[in-house]
């Protein structure tokens, strides 16, 4: 028991480590780069257009990756752990799609809110919504409902949405089919601080609330009959769980975008690396989940610039060659 | 008495149908003068209106400012065109740019349809030699050269004002958000900063596409961003955030409307260099 | 005869129609009661009401005097633990299983395992001979260990009751005897009630102090193995013929099936 403690402290602390790690690089790296001492040097000077691009462009986006990253890892674990499907992710729920259509209906009707630049994520985060209302009411509302049936729903859900948007798309003007799929794309360029600070309030708090259902997250890896004759409230458990994966997912895709494959691939590698229990599990996706995005960030904004690649490109590309490295030399068990 | 008034008739009839002749041959020699013109841009139909040919129109996209009251003059979008319509409306001219694809262009030409294509232009010189063109083809050659001559004379005192001996002060025209589009070199916006006597930061890019820290480490002293409709609104709040560029320091970031300052013609540039001159140094 | 679980004209069953028809019965309190009958027959319908799986139509469940459907998950998996015909599994250690077993007492947000859990989940584990595996991943056991893992577990539980499906229907013989052996032992030596339910009926004579005989959704007759297994029963019951006679070691009945060639040849003689 304590060595099975120790181990896990242990790897907590090396990805904590690695989080800092990342988070200095990222933010002395970029079209110029800066030494750790001449970052310590533009950081008290705070003023100074070197100053402007460390604290006003680089922390944001690496607060936003750190928030993103981790919230969407953290959605997959969750719902990978509601599901048993190890194919499972914040986007196959059709919440992504949601949001996506959200956005497109805005940009394709023009439609002005007033709302400035809480615009996008507005749509983005109605649309999200709207997905998870219409999957939680087909599937969960009834007293006995079937973990299947809703994955199907939002699948089906997924792909009519992405219909709906490929219709808008082809009779759109030329900018605003650009706009759109710059949107879908992912990106972690959003100056708006209010936007950023709610990102990072709810991923930690969707963090501490899904905690209280770790015990019974592990339960379940039994099945939902076996979690119910050990005393597990099955349903409210996986009721609130899908809320708060899809809530969290509805959060990151308005503000960001969509960026793919996060949500699968680090809860199975974390689980590869360090272990299933989800005791462990939901820290572990959450760090990996930052550390991931904020690299992916960072190389999204370096390699052709001072041009950017989406950096859903690149956890797409990164993510499954990793993946697919680390598959290959261990036994695989997903449950 | 019968025989005269007999003959009287046939003659009468007979002139009556000579003068008709000649009243139905001047009918052609006047349709000849009217010229139909369909454009396929909205920057030509605009040119075509300065030219005075706003009559001629048959056919406009849905885009040209002249649909918008006249909307059975759509013939199509910017990028897509009714062929089978162009061909109906019978144009002696179809004036289009690079925006229309290749294969649309070559239909209308197998189906007998004269096409002028004009090029990209990467500079002021060039549309003017372009309109040009244009009024020549058009028969309004004249008209061309005095709109032309006009403006180049606005030009040149709007630079004599420039004040002299000043720093070379650095421009970001930004014309694209999400993601961050600049007006890059040879392309003719560009030389509203270069006849203006400023540099563009963009100065060394073949693409458009600018991040955020990359505008901020080049430090621009001016910026200009186009209004780009919902999307766009923002981006000038997101400049003055950022407290210590030049441009937020001496409250040097100005919206340009964006038909004026995109559209490649003759008179529109006119009028943008004269708002980005004032803005930049008044 | 007291009735530490009262069931009174229970109703319960599924929508395709198949229904529990009003049974009645009582088990005592450390009794080891077997559930036999022919498939279909509505034994693990029974096992499902009282687990909470199914809902109850009609007619009560008590346990001790209380009402199961006044009881929450969890009060109920404090008082009643169920092993299942195959094991489910999990990528988790033997131990990890196992401690799943305290789930009913953990409190929200306790994270690490209590010593009192470690300890108990090993006492139970000991007892059924797989603490030696606690390290191993579930899957790394045979068919047989696992099975005594999910007996441990449900150990763990520290219930009243322990509801057996079918506990040996995938085993080997000597698995077989050995973990009837330990559940029998677990009933003598800790009161625990044990309700199982089992096809095997010598197995079912020679371990169960009482069995209840289920045929199309109904008690058809209940007693002690003496009164229950002999041949007129099970004909009625099982629709096949048989011949029953006393073991001679354990002085139980003990039932011989009848090929269809026997039947033939000795069949007036039954």
């Amino acid at each position: 028991m304590k060595n099975k403690h120790l181990r896990r402290v242990v790897w907590i602390t090396l990805l904590l480590i690695l989080l800092a790690g990342v988070m200095l690089l990222a933010l002395a790296v970029g079209e110029t780069s800066f030494s750790i001492l001449e970052l310590v040097r533009i950081l008290k000077s705070k003023s100074g257009m070197e100053y402007s691009i460390v604290y006003n462009i680089r922390l944001p986006r690496i607060l936003l990756g750190l928030a993103t990253g981790g919230a969407l890892s953290l959605s997959g674990a969750l719902l990978q752990g509601i599901y048993r499907n190890p194919l499972v992710e914040p986007y196959t729920l059709g919440i992504s799609g949601g949001a996506a259509l959200g956005v497109a209906v805005t940009i394709v009707f023009g439609l002005d809110l007033s709302l400035g630049t809480y615009l996008l994520p507005f749509s983005g985060f109605a649309g999200a919504l709207a997905v998870v209302f219409l999957v939680y009411f087909l599937a969960i509302g009834r007293s006995n409902f079937n973990i299947n049936r809703m994955l199907l729903i939002g699948v089906m859900i997924s792909f009519m949405a992405s219909s709906a948007m490929m219709l808008l798309m082809a009779i759109t003007s030329a900018e605003n089919l650009h706009s759109i799929i710059y949107w879908i794309m992912g990106s972690l360029d959003e100056p708006d601080m209010i936007l950023i600070r709610t990102a990072l309030i709810s991923s930690v708090a969707g963090l501490v609330i899904s905690y209280l259902f770790a015990n019974q997250l592990n339960a379940l890896r039994l099945g939902v009959t076996r979690a119910k004759h050990l005393g597990v409230n099955t349903d409210l458990t996986i009721r609130i769980l899908f809320i708060i994966a899809s809530l969290l997912t509805g959060i990151c895709v308005s503000i960001v975008g969509v960026i793919g494959f996060v949500g699968l691939i680090i809860p199975h590698l974390m689980r590869l690396l360090i272990g299933s229990d989800y005791r462990i599990l939901l820290l572990t996706s959450f760090i990996g989940g930052s550390i991931f995005v904020i690299a992916c960030d960072l190389v999204s904004r370096t390699i052709i610039a001072p041009n950017e690649l989406p950096i859903g490109v690149i956890t797409g590309m990164v993510g499954g060659l990793v993946f697919i490295v680390v598959l290959s030399r261990s036994k695989f068990k997903i449950q | 008495m019968k025989k005269l008034i007999l003959n009287f008739c046939v003659a009468s009839i007979l002139l009556l149908t000579i003068f008709s002749c000649n009243t139905s041959q001047q009918k052609p020699a006047e349709k000849n003068e009217k010229l139909r013109i369909v454009s396929l841009a909205p920057s030509i139909t605009r040119e075509i209106v300065d030219l005075g040919l706003k009559n001629n129109i048959v056919g406009a996209t849905s885009y040209c400012e002249i649909t918008k009251t006249i909307k059975e003059l759509v013939i199509g979008t910017a990028t897509e065109v009714n062929i089978e319509k162009v061909i109906l409306l019978k144009p002696d001219i179809v004036v289009t740019t690079a925006l229309t694809e290749p294969n649309i262009i070559e239909s209308l030409r197998k189906n007998g349809i004269n096409v002028y294509l004009v090029s990209k232009m990467h500079s002021f010189g060039e549309i003017c030699s372009h309109f040009k063109e244009l009024g020549k083809l058009l028969d309004r050659e004249a008209v061309a050269d005095s709109i032309i001559a006009v403006s180049v004379k606005k030009i040149d005192s709007l630079k004599s004002i420039i004040p002299a001996g000043t720093k070379k002060k650095k421009v970001f025209f930004q014309i694209g958000a999400n993601p961050i589009f600049t007006v890059i070199p040879n392309t003719f916006m560009n030389d509203l900063i270069t006849m203006s006597g400023c540099e563009n930061i963009a100065s060394g890019f073949t693409k458009g596409t600018i991040t955020r820290e990359s505008v901020l480490q080049r430090n621009p002293d001016v910026i200009f961003v186009v209004t780009m409709g919902i999307l766009g609104e923002d981006e000038t709040k997101a400049w003055q955030s950022y407290k210590d560029m030049s441009a937020t320091k001496n409250s040097k970031i100005f919206v340009v409307d964006s038909d004026m300052a995109c559209t490649p013609t003759v008179l529109s540039f006119t009028r943008t260099f004269e708002q980005v001159v004032t803005n930049i140094y008044f | 005869m007291d009735n530490f679980i009262l069931i009174d004209k229970l109703v319960c069953g599924y929508k395709t129609g198949f229904r529990l028809q009003g049974i009645s019965t009582q088990i005592s309190r450390g009794s080891f009661t077997g559930i036999v009958g022919p498939n279909g027959s509505g034994k693990t319908t029974l096992f499902k009401a009282i687990t909470g799986e199914i809902a109850i139509m009609s007619g009560n469940i008590l346990l001790d005097k209380h009402n199961i459907s006044d009881m929450t998950s969890k009060q109920k998996a404090q008082k009643m633990a169920i092993v299942t015909q195959n094991t489910e599994i999990a990528d988790m250690s033997v131990e990890d299983y196992v401690l799943l077993g305290r789930m009913p007492y953990k409190k929200h947000f306790q994270l690490i395992d209590k010593e009192k859990d470690v300890e108990i989940a090993r006492k139970y584990m000991k007892l059924t001979g797989v603490l030696k595996y606690k390290d191993n991943l579930m899957n790394e056991l045979s068919g047989g260990e696992q099975q005594l893992a999910a007996i441990a577990r449900a150990l763990t539980q520290e219930p009243d009751v322990l509801l057996l499906d079918e506990p040996t229907s995938f085993l080997d013989i000597s698995h077989q005897v050995q973990i009837l052996n330990l559940i029998q032992n677990l009933n003598e030596s800790m009161s625990l009630t044990v309700l199982m339910i089992i096809h095997d009926l010598n197995l079912a004579s020679e371990y169960c102090d009482y069995l209840l005989m289920m045929s199309n959704g109904s008690i058809y007759t209940e007693g002690t193995p003496e009164k229950v297994l002999n041949y007129q029963h099970i004909e009625d019951v099982y629709n096949t013929v048989v011949f029953t006679q006393q073991n001679p070691l354990s002085k139980k009945p003990a039932i011989f099936l009848v090929s269809e060639k026997l039947y033939k040849s000795a069949g007036k003689n039954l």
